[in-house]
């Protein structure tokens, strides 16, 4: 029988959780007590796990585990960037593990923003230079979290995606040799009127390429909800008839092209769910519609949910996680229409992640 | 001879006992030098790239604190005691 595991990443160290029936969890940890742990994910081509371990003291790395998280190796070498750098590596924001026909090939999105590859397996890390040397990198600023890559995707054979705040969405279709931003149609609400399409600048908070429909990404920005069907060439707002357009985390079902997850926050200054009613919302009609799913949850609440924590594990029905800002892991079994609450009181959540493991 | 005092956490990490003991070294560079040789990894965890300590870590030779002090050029007698230690930060 499959075993679903949640990796949950943390301000003061990485939580697993593992349950038979996708109700009843048991939970092991910490690792890395203390340390914040931004993101971590399942390498489903090997069963390794990755974990962006960002220690104040010690520096930021790539940790691996081969047995489920129960040891970590200390991190590859190179993930950092020339000593004559300006920037410096402060944090792993972002792991993407490579294309199925390149099994040791992983990616990692740090701060400052920054695009860095293995072709090991994560023993040794290399800058993916073309990113930063691209002109519009005097554009970008940190965000409220930080100056951070925290996005990468590969779709096809060639095509990368990386997004960072704020700097925008970039792709490359030379699988790293080149980038282009692809911003065109974005809203950065936060500039002012007459400028605010900017090439790059733009605060993409996440976006998730659609498995089943490679040219379609979804896209949740600073203050609006976006689609596209063309890889990022141009973009569809889909967001208006949300309570609020603002938020961390999207994601793409991995089998429906035009169903999604978010979860709407109100913009600016409040950043929780409107009136208190935290929720998951899913259209199923490519974001035309939404349907708020509350069902199990507390309210009122006034916690937050971050970029990288919000996930699904890939099941039928699908099972749906996030955690949030105040400590609260949820899951929902059946693709959002019920909740119940896997762990409490745990630090604040950056990240969830889930699969299914036979 | 130099006897080295580790925080224990990075000591774990790097496969070290807190309190090591280290001959024929005659400044910080030399020593943490002498560490990464027997620690692979010890010094990117405790060393900026461009070769300064990490900002929150905290170094003393004796009682005397170098955590600013010329990078790690620091001279070292025959017999010290190094405190390599985290600094009072974080949450």
């Amino acid at each position: 029988m499959a075993e679903t595991w949640l990796l949950v990443g943390t301000a003061k160290g990485l939580f697993r959780f593992r349950s038979r029936d996708r109700l009843h969890w048991q939970a092991f940890g910490p690792e890395f007590p203390q340390t914040p742990c931004y993101t971590a994910v399942f390498d489903m081509r090997s069963g390794v796990l990755f974990a962006g371990v960002n220690s104040e003291f010690y520096g930021a790395s790539v940790r691996r585990s081969r047995d489920l998280g129960e040891t970590w190796d200390g991190g590859g070498e190179g993930l950092q960037y020339d000593a004559a750098d300006e920037e410096k590596v402060t944090r792993v924001w972002a792991i993407a593990p490579g294309r199925a026909d390149e099994p040791d090939t992983v990616y990692a999105g740090v701060e400052a923003s920054g695009l860095f590859r293995s072709l090991d397996g994560g023993e040794t890390w290399s800058e993916v230079r073309a990113l930063r040397q691209h002109p519009t990198h005097e554009l970008w600023v940190p965000g409220y979290g930080g100056k951070c890559l925290h996005t990468v995707a590969l779709s096809g054979a060639s095509t990368l995606y990386t997004a960072c705040s704020a700097g925008g969405i970039y792709r490359s279709g030379d699988a790293g040799e080149s980038f282009a931003p692809i911003n065109a149609g974005l809203e950065a609400r936060f500039l002012p009127e007459g400028s605010r399409f900017p090439e790059a600048g733009q605060c993409v908070h996440k976006f998730d390429v659609s498995p089943s429909r490679p040219d379609r990404i979804w896209l949740q920005n600073h203050g609006g909800v976006y689609r596209s069907d063309d890889g990022g060439t141009s973009w569809i707002e889909v967001g208006r008839s949300l309570p609020g357009d603002f938020g961390f985390p999207i994601l793409a079902h991995p089998e429906d092209p035009d169903t999604a997850y978010i979860i709407p926050l109100r913009a600016d200054a409040e950043r929780w769910a409107d009136g208190g009613t935290l929720g998951v919302w899913r259209t199923r009609d490519a974001g035309a519609t939404w349907q708020p799913m509350t069902e199990g949850l507390p309210a009122p609440s006034y916690a937050s949910v971050l970029r990288d924590a919000l996930g699904h594990d890939g099941g039928d029905p699908l099972g749906l996680y996030f955690g949030t800002t105040s400590g609260s892991v949820f899951a929902s079994p059946d693709g959002g229409e019920h909740w119940h609450e896997v762990a409490g009181h745990l630090p604040r959540i950056f990240s969830v992640r889930a699969a299914m493991v036979p | 001879m130099i006897t080295l005092h580790l925080p224990e956490d990075l000591a774990r990490e790097v496969g070290l006992a807190s309190i090591c003991q280290l001959a024929q070294v005659r400044s910080l560079e030399e020593l943490f030098a002498a560490v990464e040789r027997q620690a692979p990894g010890f010094l990117r965890r405790v060393t900026e790239p461009g070769g300064g300590l990490r900002p929150h870590l905290n170094l003393f030779v004796g009682e005397r604190p170098v955590a600013r002090e010329r990078g790690l050029r620091v001279a070292l007698g025959a017999h010290e005691d190094v405190w390599l230690l985290r600094a009072v930060s974080g949450g």
